[in-house]
């Protein structure tokens, strides 16, 4: 897919992902690469910083969950009140987009 | 899912350090550690697939992407000061090589370095004396100030602080300020460490001669120097662009550190004094950097000159007359008469830890100033 459509939609797609519950980092990308047959393939290093931007504006929080594979807790991501309200905003702003651009289509055929 | 650990491997190591490059120490260690479980993670499903475990940790590091894309955007995330943004800007010259750690090319670094002149402040215990004030640099039981004299100005090549600070964080290495304007910089076991003391202050932020960039890299590993107009100092991880400093700045102010690591010598004065020109014909290839070393009654003199064309090299030197030895030793007991005996070494392109090996005889055995 265009990568400039990844990074214009990265906090809807991060927040979609953890809509259902807490994820950390690596099974973020998992989950969108098994939840879209592969469409979705982030560059793994710009996910942290958007992760951590997510979370310094509140809509994310950060919770310890097990060991992970350097003896450390992993850090998981969930989404906040305040996230939640945000996704939902995205969403109808996505859709309100996607279905002019249908339209636009419609109205060229 | 297992929890064994192990250490990390040291492409890895090198990975987490630039990509965590300039970030406040709880957010950098958080980031490491996502970042370190997430190669480790990802690289033991490489290893089911069938690559071996050095060929998984790089493939895993690789679709990272570059250290400096995650240092950049950290940084945006955490406003971080202007200064950390440029060292990220300087961390984004690392990423084309760290990017293909498993056997990419050396990546260069340009260090920024402030070339000129700048005031040198004076430190005293207790109060300044009112009528020398010009700026006061800091207040404790030490007290500094800047004075008016333009005579105190001080030439040479600096850096400040703050680049210090990122380059030292960006190797691991721990970074102590006191308020009098001594930094130390040392590594976490605390095994080998380097101080070093402000050169002069200005607005608010320290600065300390470039020498203090090699000293810092050493401390992390080995490292060679290479080139005059435009110093280098490489590691096996990185090259170091010290332009605009020149060799005079650099090679200068480390002379008396590239002796120390060819002989120990228990009380080392040098003698500034460099009236008389050689022009030394040798086998050295052009471009190379060469010290020439003389004594006199345990007063050594130092200076250094470039390559040129077909071996030559035009070199000040505090002798008039020269007789050539390759045994450093031999400098420490020689007395003051007679023709002294010198030593001729390059300096570039030799790992600092065997300079030795940069000790070379010219072709004629003997050389007198022109």
């Amino acid at each position: 897919m265009n990568p400039d459509l990844l990074r214009g939609n990265l906090d809807l797609i991060l927040l979609t992902l953890l809509e259902q519950h807490p994820l950390y980092g690596f099974a973020i990308i998992q989950a969108a690469r098994d939840r879209t047959g592969g469409y979705f393939d982030f560059k793994e290093g710009s996910l942290y910083p958007a992760l951590h931007r997510l979370e310094a504006e509140g809509l994310l929080a950060a919770q310890h969950g097990e060991t992970g594979r350097n003896g450390k807790p992993r850090k998981y991501y969930a989404i906040t009140d305040r996230g939640r309200d945000t996704l939902n905003a995205k969403r109808q702003e996505f859709t309100a987009f996607t279905g002019a651009v249908q339209q636009l289509g419609g109205t060229g055929a | 899912m297992t929890a064994t650990t192990h250490a990390p491997p040291r492409a890895l190591t090198a990975y987490l350090r630039r990509a965590t490059w300039g970030l406040p120490e709880p957010r950098r260690q958080e980031l490491w550690d996502e970042l370190e479980e997430h190669v480790l993670t990802r690289a033991d499903h490489l290893i089911i697939s069938g690559l071996t475990p050095t060929q998984a940790t790089a493939q895993a590091i690789r679709e990272l992407g570059p250290p400096a894309h995650v240092t950049l955007g950290m940084a945006k995330v955490y406003s971080m000061p202007k200064l950390i943004l440029a060292a990220g800007t300087l961390a984004l010259a690392l990423s084309a090589g760290l990017y293909a750690l498993a056997g990419g090319s050396e990546p260069a670094v340009h260090i920024p370095v402030v070339k000129g002149t700048l005031p040198q402040p004076i430190c005293q215990p207790g109060k300044v004396p009112q009528e020398k004030i010009a700026t006061i640099v800091s207040q404790d039981s030490t007290t500094c100030y800047i004075p008016t004299s333009s005579t105190d100005l001080l030439p040479g090549a600096y850096v400040s602080e703050a680049t210090v600070r990122s380059l030292a964080e960006s190797l691991g290495l721990k970074v102590t300020m006191r308020p009098d304007g001594w930094m130390n910089v040392a590594d976490r076991e605390g095994r080998m460490s380097f101080s070093s003391r402000a050169v002069s202050v200005q607005n608010g932020m320290h600065y300390f001669d470039v020498t203090n960039i090699p000293h810092v890299l050493r401390i992390a590993s080995p490292v060679s120097f290479s080139g005059f107009d435009h110093p280098v100092v490489r590691t096996d991880r990185a090259a170091y662009d010290l332009s605009p400093a020149s060799g005079v700045d650099v090679y200068g102010s480390f002379s008396t550190v590239f002796w120390q690591m060819v002989v120990r010598v228990s009380n080392l004065t040098v003698n500034l004094d460099a009236r008389y020109t050689h022009v030394i014909r040798t086998d050295q290839p052009e471009g190379e950097v060469v010290m020439l070393t003389s004594a006199r009654g345990q007063k050594y003199a130092f200076s250094f000159a470039e390559v040129k064309k077909g071996g030559l090299i035009t070199i000040p030197s505090a002798e008039q007359k020269l007789r050539w030895t390759s045994d450093p030793g031999k400098l420490e007991v020689q007395g003051n008469v007679g023709r002294p005996q010198a030593v001729l070494m390059r300096v570039s392109n030799v790992p600092l830890d065997n300079l030795k090996s940069g000790i070379f005889m010219p072709a004629q055995a003997t050389s007198d100033a022109r």
